[in-house]
């Protein structure tokens, strides 16, 4: 059995740029999440927050610098990395023609799950998200709301050290929301590390231990809500405290 | 969603997994795709089934078609005295192997393609811990089941024909799908290599590269048929001009061709060889499976990072600020139609030529007919004989209006499809639904007959036509046009297919199939009744008058020729209207 050192980063992100034929998407980024944390990243449409996520998936490889998932780097020992991310994408993906269940036993068995652990976890995901009234109908009847909770449960079974979401309250119910940062919160207090991407401040204000403020492909900010007012020198709202930097950013850009 | 705080196991620390031991993920995608299947059969109980029903007929009577024009293919060559064994029917077994080959190979790369870089369930998986080999042969063994899959229905009646023919022992008919199934691996294979290695090394330099590979293609077919032309030059055709024919194709012959070991392995059959079909049998199998672990070995270094360089530079960052002549162009010549009609037709022709992977295979068949039309007269020595000239126009007719077929079929039956889940967009537009289609047949007729109408009138003026059969050919071109775009837009509109996003599985797919095989029967009808009677008309040594009788026959053909055509037009669109007028979404 590997063992994975409690004192390596969850995610390491060392000077990655990723460029896209002459666009530099992100641009020498530095970061570390620590286990138990949530990380909150933030930026305006097209600062590259995609392609951070998608490359922390691995499903895109850095033009340069590397990205560590547990100490292991994604381009040279991705399938290893991969175990221990789940990732929870804006559009969810289902199998149309599955059931719940049987994506949730698909999901087990993809990760190379025991029967009766997938069992034993799809009842408890099953308690944890409420499936139970839709968890035996074909995906293709589900909506939204149902979609998004489906897929949280499937990114749960495998009980993963990195959860990596996106976007994940657009279309649910307020009483959803409040469900999901309980879940996004808990999951974080039991040592996993959370790395959340969301135009939501209010939620992001309410849940994040830390906060990473991307723009034009550069990391321009990152720390606590206290530190980045500091930061900022105001002392408003997350919301004022965005738009604050991300403007400044602009303006020295366009001096320069 | 209950509180996460009621739950003692997940409340607890995770356990490391075993990151040793690798997950049997293979299994995981095969089980997944069974389970997937039988809940697909299982949803079909208790609905009405006249879908199906509707599916299964249809493929009966395509089936059924091409068994019963191959049976009479075979027992007319039988009533010649050909041998079936001999070498006449091995080279036409060759050259239809290697030719469907030649289409497998493009199809499956190009499905594969699709399945492996643009599809959702390919982003899923490639973020899941499942290797990069596995992902590839899911997705390969869908890949040559799409392609595949039209090879099989209709090359099994061709050859169950030969076999009743031939009066093939049973055996034949076992070897059969053994034969067939191993011979889709290898095209399948070879298909699938491409695909990795364009995707893997070449999207950065991939306009060049497909720019060097179609003037390189362009150049091998002229210069082979220049050389195919200077060979067989004679002023009639006789037994002489059938062997020098013949000759061209002995590359089709080589023992080192898949084609080859198929056709053989098959007549062995026929003739109940056993030994012979068994050997042939085994360097199918043998091959096909060494080529798929070529590309499954391929895929393991190459297909991730292929992945992220199509993602990094498959798309083009260019920005269209000014509208692109070719739009204007287009839009000015539909100035008769309603603007909202127009705009409906213009952004269809925008998502076609920014998609090159589509008009590339069209242009380099137009040209290749351009081509073909331009040097046919350098095939003879002295002026060219009427029969000739009266035989080669009326094929080259064909030829148009077949490239014309093919081309509906891939990019035009595809379309109402495409609209996919946006299709609510289109059904909120104030315009009647019927609207959407008429714009999409107008976009078929309007960006297809221009063409097929020039390489007509091409064709007619290098092989010096008498102006009346110009007349015949553009009004034939016309009908057939008219027929063909319809029905490729209507049968679109009911049998659609809103979940598929790539345009090879809707065409590959039965609805697709389904078009492409009554477009062709009903092409031959077409130009059988607008022109064949017409040129049957003039057969003799000279071009001369027809007879009364044969005027009358004339008339005739034109007549019922053009309301067939006329019906066809109308039928189709019809019934796809009344489809999407009914349709939810």
């Amino acid at each position: 059995m590997s063992i994975i050192s409690s004192t390596v980063p969850a995610i390491e992100i060392i000077d990655v740029s990723k460029q896209y034929g002459e666009k530099l998407a992100v641009d020498h980024m530095n970061l570390s999440v620590t286990r138990g944390e949530l990380f909150a990243f933030l930026g305006p449409n097209g600062a590259g927050k995609t392609t951070t996520i998608k490359m922390l998936c691995g499903l895109l490889f850095p033009s340069s610098g590397s990205i560590k998932i547990c100490g292991y780097d994604l381009k040279t020992q991705g399938d290893q990395a991969r175990r221990l991310i789940s990732y929870v994408p804006d559009l969810p993906f289902l199998y149309e023609k599955l059931t719940g269940r049987e994506f949730l036993k698909f999901i087990g068995d993809v990760y190379g799950m025991e029967r009766d652990l997938i069992a034993q976890k799809i009842a408890e995901v099953n308690k944890l998200f409420g499936l139970e009234d839709f968890i035996d109908d074909l995906t293709e009847r589900y909506s939204h709301g149902m979609r998004q909770r489906m897929v949280f449960a499937s990114a749960l079974l495998h009980d993963p050290q990195v959860l990596v979401v996106d976007e994940p309250t657009v279309g649910l119910d307020p009483k959803s929301v409040r469900k999901l940062k309980d879940v996004l919160r808990s999951q974080a207090d039991l040592g996993k590390a959370i790395f959340l991407s969301s135009h939501s401040l209010d939620i992001v204000e309410e849940v994040a231990d830390r906060i990473g403020i991307i723009f034009q492909g550069r990391l321009v900010a990152c720390g606590s809500l206290v530190s980045l007012r500091e930061q900022s020198e105001t002392g408003g709202s997350l919301e004022e405290v965005f738009l604050k930097m991300t403007q400044e950013k602009l303006e020295q850009d366009e001096k320069l | 969603m209950k509180n996460y705080n009621e739950h003692s196991n997940l409340n607890e620390p995770s356990k490391l997994l075993d990151l040793g031991v690798y997950p049997a993920s293979g299994f995981a995608l095969f089980n997944m795709r069974m389970r997937t299947f039988a809940n697909f059969f299982a949803a079909l109980k208790g609905v009405l089934l006249i879908r199906p029903l509707v599916l299964l007929f249809c493929s009966f009577i395509i089936w059924g078609l091409v068994f019963g024009t191959s049976l009479a293919g075979f027992n007319f060559l039988k009533a010649q005295k050909l041998p079936l064994g001999g070498g006449v029917i091995g080279l036409l077994f060759d050259l239809l192997f290697l030719s469907l080959g030649s289409l497998l190979v493009l199809s499956s790369g190009m499905i594969l393609y699709g399945g492996l870089f643009s599809s959702p369930e390919t982003n899923f998986l490639l973020t899941k811990p499942i290797k990069a080999d596995r992902i590839f042969a899911y997705r390969f063994v869908e890949a040559i089941g799409f392609s595949s899959w039209a090879f099989v229905i209709l090359g099994s009646p061709i050859l169950i024909a030969f076999g009743v023919v031939a009066d093939s022992p049973m055996l034949f008919y076992i070897y059969l799908p053994f034969f067939f199934f191993g011979y889709v691996l290898i095209p399948g294979s070879i298909g699938a290599v491409l695909c990795l290695l364009i995707a893997g090394l070449l999207p950065k330099g991939k306009k060049l590269f497909f720019g060097i590979l179609i003037v390189g293609l362009v150049f091998l077919v002229f210069s082979g048929i220049g050389r195919f032309f200077s060979s067989v030059k004679r002023d009639g055709i006789d037994r002489e001009f059938v062997d020098a024919t013949l000759r061209q194709f002995e590359f089709s012959r080589w023992s080192g061709l898949p084609s080859y070991w198929i056709s053989r392995g098959l007549r062995a059959a026929g003739r109940g060889d056993v030994s012979k079909a068994n050997f042939n049998l085994l360097l199918i199998w043998s091959n096909g499976m060494m080529f798929y672990l070529g590309g499954a070995l391929l895929s393991k270094v190459l297909y991730r990072r292929a992945f992220d360089r199509m993602i990094a530079f498959g798309s083009s960052s260019k920005k269209s600020t000014k509208p692109f002549f070719l739009d204007r162009l287009f839009e000015s010549t539909l100035g008769f139609l309603a603007s909202s009609r127009r705009a409906l037709i213009l952004k269809d022709f925008r998502a076609f030529r920014r998609e090159p992977r589509q008009w590339v295979q069209v242009l380099v068949f137009g040209f290749l007919l351009f081509l073909y039309f331009g040097s046919v007269r350098r095939s003879f020595r002295g002026e060219v004989t009427w029969p000739y000239q009266n035989g080669v126009s009326l094929l080259n007719l064909f030829a148009v209006s077949l490239l014309q077929c093919t081309y509906v079929g891939r990019f035009v039956f595809p379309m109402i499809s495409l609209e996919g889940k946006n299709f609510w967009i289109l059904g909120l537009v104030p315009m009647p639904r019927e609207s959407i289609l008429w714009a999409k047949f107008h976009f078929a007729f309007w960006s297809t007959t221009p063409v097929a109408i020039l390489l007509v009138i091409f064709s007619d003026f290098m092989l010096k036509m008498p102006f009346d059969y110009h007349v015949v050919h553009i009004w034939t071109a016309l009908v057939a046009s008219l027929a063909i775009c319809a029905l490729g837009v209507g049968l679109g509109a009911c049998l659609p297919n809103f979940k598929e996003t790539d345009p090879s599985k809707i065409a590959a797919g039965f609805g697709g199939t389904l078009n492409l095989v009554i477009s062709l029967f009903l092409l031959i009808l077409l130009v059988g009744l607008l022109s064949g009677i017409w040129h049957l008309n003039h057969t003799g040594e000279n071009y001369s008058n027809p007879s009364f009788t044969g005027i009358l026959f004339v008339i005739a053909g034109i007549a019922c020729g053009s309301v067939i055509g006329l019906m066809v037009a109308l039928i189709p669109m019809a019934l796809g209207s009344q489809n999407l007028r009914s349709r939810e979404f």
